[in-house]
């Protein structure tokens, strides 16, 4: 073997052998890691922090005191434990040699309970907002436990337990609730079967009226419980409110029937089958109504109602006086009689029927006799005879 | 800012000429120095003291043999020339080559503008799986062999040092590979150290070609963090036909790295050097005309250093001249040793030797010194 080979062989081996030797001392420091806080420029370090920052080749970790950045791309807010080199103390640059993901009990976390919720950004209401650095797989409202560090403004969750919705509401916390709508609109109002509940709807937003919904948002404990709802997405309209006959029916349900007016005002009408005035729809004294209605607290409020059969198909019931029901009567004006205070009284005769058809100064209406009269309203006595009332100058038709 | 431009200059014409000082390093020294200049005129000391070093650090690797992590690829044809009684010739050379990268450089931002946020980690790495590929199969016959082995032997001590508590690993591992071996093979050498007249022994044709294509694989560097100038500098070695054509590329690549990297700084707020590391931290973003300052900034820079350069290096060439070039190799290798010493303890003598000894295998098998280049790239390609 010649010498210039054996000068190769011999530097090539102590080449080797240098660097398996530093090999070892590598791998004997590896053990003797430094605390971050006593580390300087080249030591070894182990650290163990969640990424809270993460872009390409470039990861901050946080362990609830200190921060590192390492030169990876790594997930965030996964608990990763670094080994590695802190190649700047000023800025604990590390370059990492070894990186494993692990659990975060190594880790300081502090446990926070809250509702999660979501509009620009993921987050918890405690009821303070908390901006989370990951949305959760839990439902917008849902109460969760969450566990992690805070680090700069923001919580990074490392764990979380799911514990459903409140059952009761909170003043600003999320709050579900479901019902039908009385009042439709924005702001609407909802009967959720024991209370009235005023929800404040995104812009552009509306309930409509007999509407079983669900909805979401922050409530606010007023006299009345309200919801401010921050999301069309999160309005779900469930179908219609349920149905009850007429007289059986509880507030939020929807009313149905047919039955006669009694009374029209400008605003309501008045049915002979219930003592709540119904709104929403006109019709005149007499007519036959079918309708549905929502039940409001006092009162009810027409869905879809049409005049089933008009007050001019009703029999002439000057013959058949039945009190308190609608009624028609037609005849001739035997006589009419007005008072000193401009109360008057007129005679309708038709055959051998008659009835004293009343008519007050305040509804304006001035008969002639001889002439035919058509009146709708209600029988009753004057002076012990029989009477017949009428609400309005409409009631009455002259030829 | 006139001031703060010569301040600059001043600084890394001092940091330039001193031996084994990287831009890196020269930015934590500006950084613990701790200037009295703020704003934008802290940037323009910062960016003139980088720029001026990236003209000069030729300075050491010619007359010292003692390379940085820019310049180890030139160490060893700049260090040869030198001892041919040619090494002013290598100055004026970094001086010239410099100056047209700089040229060339401005000429060329705008379509680098465009192309910088368009980088990949994996292209840089792909490029180093092409360039370590092309060491190797670049050699003849067994030395293909011999290349791979002290590719992988110089990529093992790269992945070891990282193990050790290192303050500086680049200085041990780059002064080891190709400085120290440099010294050890030249002690027994009593040639005097000779600087020459400076004279170019190549076209201009030649100077502007390679500066130009320099100026291409400084833009590549810079673009592309895994992929340093060192490793620009290897593609220049496939391509060079001679050691002055490689020294220009080496020379343009690094000051052409250094102004496409403010470029990049500018267009993505990357930094791809400490100077700018240290820039971002102090003053960022920067302007669209403060960058168009800067630019004007390196013209005048590569001028007035061009004016002054080699006649300082001629100055201190003829203090060097009068040394016994032994004693001058004795007292540089101690000097490194001692450096090793003083900035990592025993570690960084033990990982100098190890480098030396990686280096020596390579001038032991015969093989080109660029296979020593494995200290940066195994890192890279294994992720």
């Amino acid at each position: 073997m010649s010498r210039k080979i054996k000068s190769q062989i011999v530097i090539a081996l102590m080449a080797m052998a240098s660097i398996s030797g530093l090999y070892y001392l590598g791998n004997l420091q590896a053990q003797s890691v430094m605390p971050l806080e006593e580390a300087e420029k080249g030591d070894l370090i182990e650290f163990t922090g969640i990424c809270v920052n993460s872009k390409e080749n470039f990861a901050v970790l946080y362990n609830g005191s200190e921060t590192i950045v390492v030169f990876e791309t790594l997930e965030s807010g996964r608990v990763y434990k670094i080994r590695g080199k802190l190649t700047d103390p000023d800025k604990n640059y590390v370059e990492a040699f070894e990186i494993n993901q692990t659990s975060p009990k190594a880790l300081p976390v502090e446990t926070v309970t809250g509702a999660y919720w979501v509009d620009d950004y993921c987050q918890l209401l405690t009821p303070q907002r908390i901006s989370l650095n990951t949305c959760l797989n839990a439902s917008k409202g849902e109460r969760v436990i969450i566990e992690g560090l805070y680090y700069n403004k923001r919580f990074y969750v490392v764990n979380y337990t799911r514990l459903g919705f409140e059952n009761s509401p909170e003043d600003n916390m999320p709050f579900v609730i479901a019902g039908s709508v009385i009042y439709g609109g924005n702001p609407a109002t909802i009967w959720d079967g024991d209370e009235e509940v005023k929800v404040y709807l995104p812009y552009k937003q509306s309930l409509k009226v007999g509407d079983y919904v669900e909805v979401l948002g922050t409530a606010k404990l007023y006299s009345t419980l309200t919801i401010y709802v921050n999301d069309k997405s999160d309005i779900r309209v469930l179908g219609r409110a349920r149905k009850s006959p007429i007289g059986e029916e509880k507030i939020g349900e929807i009313a149905y029937g047919a039955c006669a007016v009694k009374k029209s005002t400008k605003t309501y009408i008045s049915l002979d089958c219930t003592s709540i005035p119904l709104y929403g729809f006109s019709a005149r004294v007499g007519d036959a109504v079918q309708f549905e209605a929502i039940r409001r607290r006092n009162s009810l409020y027409c869905l879809e109602c049409k005049v089933s059969r008009p007050r001019e198909a009703l029999e002439n019931s000057i013959c058949n006086p039945i009190p308190d029901q609608p009624s028609k009567i037609e005849g001739r004006v035997a006589w009419v009689k007005v008072y000193s205070n401009g109360f008057g009284i007129a005679n309708i005769t038709n055959g051998n029927c008659w009835t004293l058809l009343k008519l007050p100064k305040s509804i304006g209406v001035t008969l002639e006799e001889g002439g035919h009269v058509v009146a709708f309203g209600f029988h009753t006595t004057y002076r012990e005879m029989p009477a017949f009332e009428i609400a309005s100058k409409e009631d009455v038709i002259t030829d | 800012m006139l001031k703060e431009l010569i301040l600059g200059m001043l600084g890394g014409t001092l940091t330039g000429l001193t031996p084994s000082l990287h831009v890196n390093t020269l930015a934590s020294l500006i950084n613990n120095l701790d200037f009295p200049v703020g704003g934008f005129s802290f940037v323009v000391l910062a960016y003139a003291m980088g720029l001026t070093h990236s003209f000069l650090d030729a300075f050491p690797s010619t007359f010292f043999g003692i390379p940085d992590e820019g310049t180890a690829l030139s160490v060893l044809p700049a260090h040869r020339l030198a001892l041919q009684g040619k090494g002013l010739e290598v100055i004026n050379l970094s001086l010239r080559a410099s100056l047209l990268a700089a040229i060339f450089s401005i000429a060329l931002i705008p379509l680098y503008l465009i192309i910088a946020p368009y980088y990949t980690p994996e292209i840089g790495r792909a490029i180093v799986f092409f360039l370590a590929f092309l060491i190797i199969v670049t050699e003849k016959g067994i030395k293909k062999l011999y290349a791979l082995f002290v590719f992988l032997l110089a990529g093992a001590l790269g992945i070891v040092s990282d193990l050790l508590p290192l303050k500086e690993p680049f200085y041990h591992l780059f002064v080891g590979l190709f400085g120290v071996p440099a010294i050890l093979l030249s002690l027994d050498n009593n040639n005097k150290i000779s600087g020459g007249d400076g004279t170019i022994d190549m076209s201009h044709s030649q100077l502007v070609g390679f500066s130009f294509l320099g100026t291409i694989f400084g833009m590549m560097a810079s673009l592309l963090p895994t992929f340093t100038s060192s490793q620009a500098a290897l593609i220049g070695s496939f391509i060079a036909r001679s050691e002055r054509t490689f020294l220009t590329i080496t020379f343009a690549v690094n000051t052409a790295n250094f102004v496409f990297g403010l470029g990049n700084f500018y267009s993505t707020g990357k930094t791809r050097n400490g100077v700018l590391v240290l820039i971002r931290e102090r003053y960022y973003p920067i302007s669209l005309q403060e960058f168009l300052i800067l630019l004007l900034a390196t013209l005048a820079v590569a001028a007035i250093v061009n004016l002054y350069g080699l006649w300082l290096s001629k100055k201190l060439v003829n203090l060097i001249e009068r040394v016994d070039y032994r004693m001058l190799n004795a007292l540089i290798l101690t000097t490194t040793v001692l450096g090793s010493l003083f900035l990592d303890g025993l570690f960084g003598l033990l990982v100098l030797i190890a480098a030396t000894l990686v280096g020596l295998t390579a001038v032991f098998l015969g093989v080109k010194r660029t296979a020593c280049m494995g200290v940066l790239m195994l890192k890279v390609m294994l992720g």
